[in-house]
């Protein structure tokens, strides 16, 4: 998976049978948190005598299909609606591991409820298998209250449970949950990773995965989204908004402004401005002559070798800022389109 | 494979399996049927990870095979047909149901997907019969607590040797303790938890049964009847040290009839607190007096003879837990064993035969 070193801490761990029962996997988005989530499962219920998890047995099965009954997920859902929402995460994360959920828009979070039904499944000896395991996606998500009942099966689970937190933001927890827990952090995945992992799990045949590779600055969520359409879209539309930035007509830009905003939710748009900075940072490392080949290949391929001339010409630091200013402003709620006219005229520097 | 059964038991079996399948899961292989036929009949599974029940149809087959089918179709399929047997078939993962001139295909998954059901050695395993396993289940499970912080007490305690079987339970409020005094020769002595759903689920299965085989494993427990199993996993302990709790020198009893006690109790607490449910006892020679005073609803006072030597007290308790006591002891009198006012009072049948050996500890409430 890449994280080679987290990787040989957690065999060697689970070798001497002092893997700590309850962990933290921190680390930015994309870097394999919560693959290794799983991963531990399958160590831990593997049914090979050695080399685990060996990815044949019925067990091993089981944890890659998530439908091993000593597996238990809990992913933020809408409050209330656990009954639900659970189930049908659970399933859609089955089909693509990635998958977020559709809640339109409903605010999410992991309750009190959701920790109660965790309690009471580690309070029983595992099912089929020798640990149980609870895997918690987006455990900053928990409420405060969630936090607080979790503490004392945190602070000592029972013997045959093991806890698993993930998250991106683990400053957002309380402090006695952070104590509690032995904290893994996951750091960018190299781009070989990101590539391998698409050409041995996704079949991306070699070139594209390294393009993907390269793109995806070693998030793997975001090499994944690579591969979806809709994706290749908003790609394609960061390259072309840079060009018109370069190229800095008024009319133009305001014209995009406007049709971004209408063609894409705010989710989109916040891609689409990720994106951009995707590009404007191998600008950059062209600028500091660290960019491969490859990278120079490809940012010409997306926003023609005239453009990405023009754009090693630019104060690139100023333009990431001004990106980043946008995106804050964006999850502060600010006006799609004000935001977006804001930005490439900003970047344009067509103030008047 | 192929096997022909009886319409009607595979009926009456396919209906207690469909009660074990939840309703709505995160695990999509619960809410199917693991089907698995054999020599001489063949064996219907359904889990919901708490409880597994296993149950057998005889019927003559050829063949061996296992499947995992919908439970919800088959149970209404098997509903629906009229006739007296019913030719079950499977090949790959789809099953044929055949009964007259219907003629159902289902499709299933692989066994392997299914749950395994617990297959582990058993320490230990004694046979005991359903009465007095029902009687044992009914006088622990109602002081069971709810209370997810504390996982052990979520469970009745089993405690087995040679000499018996003791079942315990509380929640912190009350504790019900049985002792059943019977020989069980090759007895391994264990302590294990079991949720009160495997018990009231058992207690159900075993009505009508001959006898029922106890097995207890490291992480399981399962109940063998004649053509059904039931499974469950047991819960994580340390049960907490009960017998402190028990108090040894409470010398001031009250002696009552159980049935005035019960039915007074039930009319006084019509007016007790809805939340705290508080009676007060107060007790007096030869009588013992009910109160209840709610200041917003109204108060209640009722007398029941008794027998009581020592100096008058008041003593505070919850309504419900006193009647939920009332209803599981097995004799006309009972024994109340007072200390101070604030301290645990023993409750006991006044004269017990048999091989049960009942107690109950209830904690007072401070009267308000």
């Amino acid at each position: 998976m890449g994280q080679q070193r987290i990787e040989q801490m957690v065999r060697d761990l689970l070798l001497e049978d002092t893997l700590p029962q309850s962990l933290l996997l921190t680390g930015p988005e994309g870097t394999g948190k919560a693959l290794f989530a799983v991963d531990i499962a399958a160590r831990l219920n593997c049914e090979a005598e050695k080399d685990r998890p060996d990815g044949t047995c019925p067990a091993c099965r089981k944890v890659g299909r998530l439908e091993h009954p000593d597996l238990h997920l809990v992913f933020p859902v809408p409050s209330g609606d656990w009954e639900k929402s659970m189930p049908t995460i659970i399933e859609s994360r089955r089909e693509d591991f990635y998958a977020r959920g559709e809640f339109g828009g409903r605010a999410q979070s992991i309750g009190i409820g959701s920790i109660r039904k965790v309690i009471e499944t580690v309070s029983k000896h595992p099912f089929e298998g020798r640990r149980t395991v609870v895997i918690i996606f987006d455990a900053h998500l928990m409420t405060v209250e969630a936090q607080n009942a979790f503490l004392k099966v945190l602070e000592e689970p029972p013997p045959s449970a093991v806890l698993v937190l993930v998250t991106e933001f683990p400053d957002k927890l309380l402090d006695t949950v952070l104590s509690r827990c032995q904290h893994i952090r996951f750091d960018y995945l190299g781009r070989e990773a990101v590539g391998s992992f698409l050409e041995t799990f996704y079949s991306v045949e070699g070139k594209e995965a390294k393009r993907i590779s390269i793109l995806s600055e070693g998030n793997l969520r975001r090499g994944i989204r690579f591969l979806d359409e809709g994706f290749a879209r908003i790609r394609a539309d960061a390259a072309s908004l840079l060009r018109v930035v370069f190229v800095g007509k008024g009319r133009d830009l305001l014209g995009e402004s406007e049709r971004i905003a209408r063609e894409y939710n705010r989710d989109e748009v916040r891609t689409l401005i990720d994106e951009m900075a995707v590009l404007a940072r191998i600008l950059m490392r062209q600028q500091a002559l660290v960019a491969s080949m490859e990278e120079k290949k490809l940012l010409e391929e997306m926003i023609g070798s005239k453009m990405a001339a023009a754009g090693l010409k630019r104060d690139l630091t100023a333009d990431l800022g001004k990106m980043d200013g946008a995106l804050k402003s964006m999850s502060k709620n600010a006006d799609l389109e004000l935001t977006l006219s804001h930005l490439l005229l900003d970047l344009a520097g067509k103030w008047y | 494979m192929k096997i022909i059964v009886q319409l009607g038991e595979l009926s009456k079996k396919m209906n207690a399996i469909s009660s074990v399948v939840p309703g709505k899961t995160t695990m999509p292989i619960l809410s199917t049927v693991l089907v698995v036929a054999d020599k001489d009949g063949i064996t219907f599974s359904a889990t919901d990870l708490d409880i597994s029940v296993t149950s057998k149809v005889k019927g003559k087959a050829d063949g061996k095979g296992t499947l995992a089918v919908p439970a919800k179709k088959l149970a209404e399929i098997v509903k629906s047909l009229s006739g007296d047997s019913v030719t079950i078939e499977a090949s790959g993962e789809k099953m044929t149901l055949t009964c007259g001139k219907s003629r159902f295909v289902l499709n299933g998954r692989s066994a392997e997907d299914f749950p395994k059901l617990p297959k582990q050695e058993s320490k230990t395993s004694f046979s005991i019969d359903p009465e007095t396993l029902a009687k044992l289940i009914r006088k622990t499970i109602y002081a069971v607590s709810t209370d997810l912080t504390r996982p052990a007490l979520c469970g009745v305690l089993w405690e087995i040797s040679r000499a018996g079987i003791s079942m315990v339970s509380t929640d912190g409020h009350r504790l019900s303790k049985v002792d059943l005094a019977r020989e069980f020769s090759d007895v391994e002595s264990v302590q294990v938890i079991i949720p009160p759903k495997a018990l009231s689920t058992l207690k159900a299965y075993a009505e009508g049964e001959k006898e029922v085989r106890v097995s207890i494993a490291e992480n399981s427990v399962s109940f063998d009847m004649e053509d059904t199993a039931i499974y469950s996993r047991l819960l994580e302990g340390p049960f907490p040290a009960y017998q402190k709790v028990i108090p040894a020198a409470n010398e001031k009893e009250l002696i009552v009839g159980r049935e005035a006690l019960a039915e007074a109790t039930k009319r006084v607490s019509i007016l007790a607190d809805t939340l705290t449910h508080q009676v007060v006892f107060s007790t007096g020679k030869d009588k013992l007096t009910l109160h209840v005073n709610t200041q917003e609803i109204g108060e209640a006072k009722e007398e029941v003879t008794a027998k009581f030597t020592a100096d008058p007290m008041d003593i505070g308790y919850n309504a419900s837990y006193v009647m939920d006591v009332l209803k599981t002891i097995d004799a006309d009198e009972i024994s109340l064993k007072l200390d101070r006012s604030d301290n645990a009072g023993l409750v006991e049948p006044v004269s017990e035969a048999g091989e049960l050996k009942h107690l109950c500890i209830l904690m007072p409430l401070r009267i308000s």
